[in-house]
């Protein structure tokens, strides 16, 4: 998937034409433009992935730059033949979040603190920040996503959102939901399976 | 297959290869004895195992292409998962504070592939070569002297003996002193130089500072701001002229000691809306106005075209930030 760029910010046609391939060779290579049309396409996903784990804008934003800067960093260790850039990018994202929330629930937690739903029910959805080609793309397939996770039972979707989004073990989630672990490891694989089969050909051409 | 995982999850590889590269066959030969880890391998791609379990997972898939196969088609699926989320646009500050970041980190590499002589303060003093001779020689209890290898008798013609001693006592208390006082200004010389990195960390850290942009008399509806990373220089600005008639070229001015000299150039488009990226020579402060105009077709007429948006400092207008106002 190479989605094009948007021009907002007076780059290259080269560059806003460019592969995010390219472009994140090129940003490993010190050109920071190229990392800037990278950052243009995808800030707002990353973004608003981050939050949705981590609950916390001022988190999620340091988190959206950590996100970035390590892409830069490693970015020349990127292929394209072992995935795309934006699934790399974004399992970045989530270790980091995942990790921030892990590190967060060591610690005491504060009485008002807010679950991610409630976050992102505050807020409006106020695009990704892309261009109006990629807003429509994203939205396709966001809908798609959607039916394939809305599609599961219940508790499949559970187990597999507490473990995604809030970085549950098998094991937190089986306490958590009083439940047998074996349970809990057979509803996330059974899910797992039927995600796949309710995506169909989406994933793998964003894969 | 491991370089694939290993490329898609860089955080969790590091940590679950060196587990299970260390030999521990407690953790390595299970999957094998028992069979392959299908059961596994959504608990692995959510992220939702033990530790000892991604361990046998990882050992596992290594000689297993079934497996491999099963967990490369849930990596698939778990990676949609992120665009399920509702699309939120990140503050301008995130952008201008990586790229201030990025900037920061490329000039850092810059400044340490300069020649070494250039960090000479930096080295660890070293003790002038006679130094070294002079303390060996005045460290002997006082059977040698300055010169190595010549006897002298102990107890007889102890005036001799005192001056000969007090030659390398002298040379060597000269050059010890010789060497502190060097040692001195390169303590010095460093402490001054962490004092500078520390004061540039931490002004990098502090984050940046938003000053709004107060509209031109030709615009009254546009609106924007400016951002200005922590290093005072990179900064980004955002307009929106509210006007579909608007789109086009512009430029960002800054007045130079009484001159406009122009800082960047940028595109609004048909939505009115338009953002750059600048670095400024000299901190945003220093600068007594700033100015965006419609960028002029007669680059002669540039500086005399009506700004869209200002800021200048007369004070009429306070920053959002944490920062000073803008100007002296």
């Amino acid at each position: 998937m190479a989605m094009p760029a948007s021009d907002e910010v007076g780059n290259p046609p080269d560059l806003i034409e460019a592969s995010d391939a390219d472009l994140i060779g090129r940003a490993a290579q010190g050109d920071a433009r190229a990392l800037e049309v990278l950052y243009e396409r995808y800030s707002g996903v990353v973004f608003s992935f981050a939050l949705r784990i981590v609950a916390d804008r001022p988190l999620a934003e340091e988190i959206l730059q950590e996100a970035f800067f390590r892409a830069w960093q490693q970015g020349g260790n990127f292929s394209a033949g072992r995935g795309t850039f934006i699934t790399w990018l974004l399992s970045i994202t989530h270790n980091l979040s995942i990790d921030e929330i892990r590190r967060r629930r060591r610690r005491p937690q504060k009485a008002d603190s807010e679950e991610p739903e409630q976050v992102l029910a505050s807020v409006p959805d106020t695009g990704s920040g892309a261009d109006v080609e990629d807003e429509v793309w994203l939205g396709a397939l966001r809908d798609t996503i959607s039916q394939a996770l809305a599609a599961l039972p219940p508790a499949q979707r559970e187990a597999i959102e507490m473990a995604y989004f809030r970085g549950m073990t098998q094991r937190e989630i089986a306490e958590a939901l009083d439940e047998p672990l074996g349970t809990i490891k057979t509803r996330m694989r059974l899910g797992l399976q039927k995600l796949k089969d309710g995506l169909g050909s989406d994933g793998a051409e964003l894969a | 297959m491991s370089d694939e995982r290993d490329h898609q999850r860089p955080e969790k590889n590091r940590r679950t290869y060196r587990l299970a590269g260390t030999g521990d066959r407690s953790f390595a030969s299970i999957p094998n004895d028992i069979g392959h880890v299908h059961d596994l391998v959504a608990g692995y791609v959510l992220d939702a195992l033990e530790a000892s379990e991604t361990a046998a997972v990882d050992a596992h898939v290594r000689a297993c292409p079934s497996c491999e196969v099963s967990l490369a088609d849930a990596q698939r699926t778990v990676s949609m998962l992120p665009f399920i989320v509702p699309m939120q646009k990140p503050p301008i500050d995130s952008k201008v504070a990586l790229f201030a970041r990025v900037a920061h980190t490329q000039r850092a590499a810059t400044a340490s592939t300069l020649p070494l002589h250039g960090f000479d303060t930096l080295r660890t003093p070293t003790l002038p070569r006679s130094t070294g001779v002079a303390l060996a020689a005045a460290s002997s209890d006082g059977s040698s002297t300055a010169t190595a290898g010549e006897p002298t008798s102990r107890g007889s013609r102890t005036g001799w003996l005192v001056s000969v001693l007090s030659v390398p006592l002298l040379i060597a208390l000269v050059a010890t002193g010789f060497w502190g006082l060097q040692l001195q200004n390169q303590l010095s010389s460093r402490n001054s130089q962490l004092t500078e990195l520390q004061s540039e960390l931490a002004n990098f850290g502090s984050g940046t500072t938003s000053y709004p942009l107060s509209p031109g008399f030709d615009a009254p509806q546009a609106e924007g701001q400016i951002v200005i990373g922590s290093d005072g220089r990179a900064g980004m600005l955002q307009v929106d002229v509210n006007s579909k008639d608007a789109a086009g070229a512009y430029e960002l001015w800054v007045n130079q000691d009484g001159k406009l000299v122009p800082a960047a150039e940028f595109t609004v488009g048909q939505d009115g809306k338009g953002q750059a990226r600048f670095e400024l020579d000299q901190p945003f402060s220093d600068y007594e106005s700033v100015h965006i105009r419609a960028k002029a077709l007669d680059p002669s007429q540039a500086e005399s075209q009506s700004d869209t948006l200002v800021r200048d400092s007369s004070g009429a207008l306070g920053s959002t930030g944490s920062g000073a106002d803008f100007g002296p």
